[in-house]
């Protein structure tokens, strides 16, 4: 995707969304939402390969950003009375501005020292979230979250509405990402994560890419934490945890690819649909998760996109790789 | 060969080889049965899922349920929630994708408001709750409850306390069981208007294993009660580590406790004279000799060969409520049967197992839906269980 010219990677991604809205028009409201968790995620797990896949630093506290738009939307549409579409860019702000101050204390450590302070941030806004009922409902949740205003002229279903407004805002990180990832300071973050030193040596300004990486994938966190709020009506701290959507979001960008942006939402649809699949045989979901996790790490390390590119250069090269 | 072809083909199309058209069709209700199947609840949602089954099972084999001229057959229609809100509400979804109107569940209380929000704004939809306790979960509108509230659960703590004139209580309870914080507060103010100091409160979560620090700091207040609020496997594990560090005081539970779940952490004269407060269980009615329990308890060791759980009567119950719903409301759409629901008389229903109280105007639900049970004390005897009849011996 990086060789691709810009203009051509956004049009092959507005398509993709164009395809994906006109498929979503035609599912019932079971897959309508699953295509909605879907894209929520995708967004998350493109946000995060801008960090991860792209300047190399494992962060654990996303589950809690994500957390903390999600509680962000919930106050502010239901006890400021604001509208969602006033909302939304404010929780991107709240969740950007925490993301930085995060980021100032988290990069004075570097590998494994990053990971485990981002974990203990993560636990630390898990925390919050319960022991804070006045503000976020506690462990009982927060419950009776206004959905986002739907345009009169819209005449489709809500959940279909909230599907659309889900892939909507993947592909505006999708393209922000990309962005990003092929502006100057998306070059010095790949320089950052091929080599610190180097890059420091080299006079690359470390500091401010990797503080621009970390908020930026804050932001659109925070962003689809708001907008899970919105449609789901009710959040609970559960969903913010970081055994849960914190380990989960590396799961997606290690499974889809990392560091090639596609990669994760290809990542995002497949450990979204398949739990779904596996619902017939509930007990074995887990399961087949655990096992897929495993082969992609030992057989398959750069992802679904790896696969899909080789498979690729072998269709239209017509022989081995090099 | 041709005529034998050519009849085959007219057979087939007429679907004279099944139960074709000379065979009037039964038609059928679909009823959601939203439980956890699998995950950490299971020993909760299993038997309350077969007791749903079984129920649909005898009203079929029983004629089914008849609405003004027609005579419908019940289809239960499982999905898994998992006690987890995310999944729970993708069960949902997926059975109203599949026009199922009727939803039967959730258990946890952690599910149960994650799905309300998706209830309430469907018109589509008639839920009745048969597990989960947290509180301000109906509206009597489309979701009712035949489960006690948490509040319900208090009264009998609150009983125990005034019968018993209980000094001081140290508190144990599950951080992230919904119902149970949400009403810790008012709980004791409760207590302590009895007389009941609170000495401590203490938080635990599902699957802890090691409790010794926070049972130190407790037992070293020198309280009168340990009151423990959760679920079974850890309580059986905190009252266990509560005796090992020399806890001598009484230990009340408040939560639903099959004894195959609580033996597997704690031996049985360990368990020697716990109380616990909660409603009634099938168990319970089994043990007091009650003609419509035994009868549910022998139809469910006949079929799933092993004892229902404490939950499988509520569960047997909601499709008899349903059941009598439709038949009072002589339709299956959902506007009249939920009208009906809340018309309900507690003598409308009369295989239910469990012991509701009627309203005052002999209603089984109020006007918010939900039914009036009340939590009651049982002491563990032996292998499990035993209903009290006085409260200060």
């Amino acid at each position: 995707m990086i060789a691709m010219p810009l203009h051509k990677s956004v049009a092959i991604a507005a398509i993709a969304f164009a395809l994906a809205a006109a498929g979503t028009l035609t599912l019932n409201d079971y897959f309508v939402y699953v295509v909605t968790i879907g894209a929520i995620f995708a967004t998350l797990a493109v946000a995060f390969d801008v960090l991860l896949g792209f300047t190399g630093y494992l962060s654990l506290a996303h589950g809690a950003l994500y957390g903390l738009g999600a509680y962000a939307c919930a106050l502010l549409t239901s006890r400021y009375g604001l509208s969602f579409w006033v909302a939304l860019p404010l929780c991107g702000a709240l969740t950007g501005a925490a993301g930085a101050l995060i980021a100032l204390l988290a990069f004075r450590t570097r590998g494994l020292y990053f990971a485990v302070l981002t974990l203990g941030i993560g636990l630390i806004g898990h925390q919050l979230f319960l022991v804070l009922p006045n503000l976020t409902g506690g462990v009982g949740g927060f419950v009776g979250i206004p959905g986002p205003e739907q345009p009169g002229w819209l005449a489709v279903h809500a959940t279909t509405y909230y599907a659309l407004l889900a892939l909507t805002l993947l592909l505006v990180t999708f393209v922000c990402a990309l962005l990003f990832v092929r502006s100057r300071l998306g070059a010095e973050c790949l320089a950052v994560r091929e080599d610190l030193t180097l890059a420091q040596a080299l006079g690359i300004r470390v500091a401010s890419a990797r503080l621009a990486a970390f908020t930026f994938s804050a932001v659109f966190a925070g962003l689809a934490g708001a907008l899970f709020a919105s449609i789901s009506s009710f959040i609970a701290p559960e969903s913010f945890t970081v055994l849960g959507t914190g380990f989960q979001l590396v799961a997606l960008v290690v499974v889809g690819g990392m560091g090639t942006l596609w990669g994760p939402i290809l990542g995002a649809a497949l450990l979204t649909a398949l739990p779904e699949g596996l619902r017939v045989a509930a007990t074995l979901s887990l399961l087949a998760y655990g096992v897929l996790l495993l082969i992609f790490i030992i057989f398959a390390p750069q992802g679904i996109a790896s696969l899909i590119s080789r498979a690729a250069r072998r269709i239209g090269g017509g022989g081995r790789e090099p | 060969m041709k005529t034998f072809i050519t009849t085959l083909s007219l057979c087939l199309a007429t679907g004279l080889f099944g139960a074709g058209p000379s065979i009037a069709q039964a038609q059928e209700i679909a009823i959601g049965d939203l439980h956890p199947i699998t995950g950490p609840a299971t020993f909760y949602g299993l038997p309350e899922s077969r007791g749903i089954h079984l129920a649909a099972e005898q009203i079929n084999a029983a004629g089914g349920v008849k609405v003004g001229a027609t005579t419908y057959k019940i289809r239960i229609v499982t999905e898994d929630d998992q006690a987890s809100p995310t999944v729970g509400v993708a069960a949902l979804r997926k059975l109203m994708a599949a026009d199922v109107r009727y939803i039967i569940g959730p258990l946890a209380s952690g599910v149960a408001p994650a799905l309300k929000p998706i209830i309430e704004r469907s018109d589509k939809v008639t839920q009745l709750i048969d597990g989960s306790i947290a509180d301000d979960l109906t509206n009597g509108k489309n979701i009712f409850r035949n489960q006690a509230t948490v509040s319900g659960y208090n009264i009998a703590v609150v009983e125990l306390f005034k019968a018993r004139k209980f000094g001081s209580v140290a508190v144990m309870t599950d951080r992230f069981h919904a119902g149970f914080m949400g009403s810790q507060s008012k709980l004791m103010a409760d207590l302590k208007g009895l007389g009941a100091n609170v000495l401590g409160e203490e938080y635990y979560k599902l699957n802890d294993t090691d409790f010794s620090a926070a049972l130190t700091n407790l037992k070293g207040k020198n309280p009168a009660v340990l009151l423990i609020r959760g679920y079974p496997a850890e309580g059986a594990l905190i009252t266990k580590q509560a005796r090992q560090l020399g806890f001598t005081g009484q230990v009340v539970w408040e939560m639903v406790s099959p004894p195959s779940t609580v033996l597997k952490n704690i031996s049985a004269s360990e368990m020697e004279g716990v109380f616990n407060c909660i409603p009634p269980t099938t168990e319970d009615y089994v043990k007091l000799g009650d003609a419509k329990a035994k009868a549910l308890d022998a139809a469910y060791r006949g079929k799933f060969g092993e004892g229902p759980g404490e939950l499988t009567g509520l569960s047997f119950d909601a499709v008899h409520i349903l059941k009598a719903a439709f038949e009072k409301a002589g339709s299956i759409e959902n506007a009249a049967v939920n009208k009906a629901m809340g018309e309900l008389k507690l003598a409308d229903v009369p295989a239910l197992t469990t012991k509701y109280t009627a309203q005052p105007d002999g209603r089984l639900f109020d006007d918010k839906g939900q039914v009036d049970l009340r939590g009651v004390v049982s002491v563990w005897k032996g292998q499990g269980w035993e209903p009290m009849t006085n409260l200060s011996q």
